[in-house]
């Protein structure tokens, strides 16, 4: 039997919404899992792959931080798979001495038990200081009081030879925030989540390398009532370590601006990932709303929406999508098991009408004139 | 340079398409500063009618260069 070749499948599950899978502390992993498997070349973000002390590296599924993909949604950007990134730490100096000294373990940890390649590490000159806020509509979001010190030690580990960078700030303590609590229990919005996302959107705005953020917080009491989707945030000192292994193998980002004529040789592209090749987007219903979908939308790209409450209610109805939807190809999915179903019709080319019922016959062309 | 969280509510015409959205967004989010991060996070839906203009309402984060800001000031003085 011939393989089939991999189907690139881009997967959205917004930061900081607090969806029912990928609300929490890398809860989607097993649904990325799934899809990659089904795809064999999923390509999605930290907030879907960063399980605090747990991850999951699969070879095929490309780490692309939010703002990348965004652009890479919109055709401005291509991806080239590596076989190593050189991760620089850039740390915070609001971060405590004990707190600091638990995140260069990590990072020697890695080297030494995971074979990764990390380093320079550099601290910024003052604390970063990030607040941390929430929008009218429940999504969590924040930000940064110092971005150019930020900039500016990101530009020296860049300088000097990080191809990507993990950053950890001091993130406020809100172990008694009625937030914190009910996100705990799994019934919140992950409040320190859309701050992250800001962080690493303003790195790779700027330096277009990949980069992802973990925050430096205190240590949490036991909570008898924890929702497991919480637990891989609750088993270490840091958050860093899954982010270190996302990042070792994220994709380069090339931007297209910086290509030349010559350069989008059919040969040169062919190395490359770009939007052309996307098979399907994997959007969440209520959370439509997002840059890539639209983007998505705006180039054609098959969107699959499968249903994933979170706090948002932008829906394929408020979006004006369900008119859309023969000639846009886009399909509905209640879960990620029937995503991967669809994925698998896709890639194998099998008619997603013939899997359904009932099914009407086929039609003579009318109005030839 | 700082960075700015607002929330902003524009109109979407009707006969807007969707697959134009996100450069009208941007559009309207240039004038208040660089887009860093911003989603679309209610839509008016109280009376549902292809017919009327819908309102959008955005959050975003805008990247603010005081720098650019001052000689577009200049500029437009």
């Amino acid at each position: 039997m011939t393989k089939m070749e991999p189907l690139p499948t881009l997967l959205i599950i917004p930061t900081g919404i607090g969806c029912d899978i990928g609300g929490y502390a890398g809860d989607a992993i097993p649904a990325a899992r799934l899809l990659a498997s089904a795809s064999e070349c999923l390509i999605t973000h930290p907030n879907v792959m960063n399980g605090g002390s747990l991850y999951w590296p699969d070879p095929c599924i490309h780490y692309v931080e939010g703002y990348s993909l965004n652009l890479f949604a919109a055709g401005e950007l291509f991806l080239k798979p590596v076989r190593q990134q050189k991760v620089g730490l850039l740390l915070d100096a609001g971060l405590e001495s004990d707190l600091k000294k638990r995140h260069l373990q990590v990072a020697d940890g890695c080297v030494a038990s995971l074979g990764l390649d990390i380093g320079p590490i550099i601290t910024t000159e003052r604390p970063i200081r990030i607040n941390l806020k929430k929008g009218l509509s429940g999504s969590s979001w924040g930000n940064i009081e110092e971005p150019d010190i930020l900039l500016r030690c990101a530009e020296k580990l860049k300088q000097a030879g990080a191809t990507a960078i993990a950053v950890v700030t001091r993130f406020p303590d809100d172990a008694d925030d009625s937030e914190t609590i009910l996100y705990r229990q799994g019934n919140g919005v992950d409040i320190i989540a859309g701050a992250e996302a800001v962080i690493s959107h303003f790195l790779v705005k700027h330096l277009l390398i990949p980069c992802a953020h973990a925050p430096g917080l205190a240590p949490l009491s036991v909570d008898y009532n924890l929702d497991p989707r919480t637990s891989g945030e609750e088993i270490g000192y840091t958050f860093l370590q899954s982010v270190l292994v996302g990042l070792s193998r994220a994709p380069d980002l090339i931007s297209n601006s910086i290509l030349d004529a010559k350069d989008k040789s059919v040969l040169t592209l062919s190395t490359l990932l770009g939007n052309r090749d996307l098979g399907a987007a994997v959007v969440t219903q209520g959370a439509l709303g997002g840059e890539a979908v639209l983007s998505c939308l705006e180039k054609s790209i098959p969107l699959i929406i499968v249903s994933n409450q979170g706090v948002l209610n932008v829906s394929s109805r408020d979006m004006r999508l369900d008119d859309l939807s023969s000639d846009k190809n886009i399909l509905y999915a209640d879960n990620y098991l029937e995503v991967a179903g669809l994925i698998t019709a896709l890639r194998h080319g099998i008619n997603i009408r013939s899997l359904r019922r009932p099914l009407d016959s086929v039609e003579d062309l009318k109005d030839l004139s | 340079m700082n960075l700015e969280f607002i929330e902003l509510d524009i109109d979407w015409p009707i006969e807007l398409s969707v697959c134009d959205l996100r450069k009208y967004i941007l559009s309207s989010l240039i004038k208040h500063g660089e887009p860093l991060r911003w989603a679309i996070t209610s839509l008016s839906t109280n009376s549902y009618d292809m017919e009327s203009i819908q309102k959008i309402s955005i959050e975003a984060v805008l990247i603010i260069n005081e720098e650019k800001t001052k000689d577009i000031n200049a500029y437009m003085n």
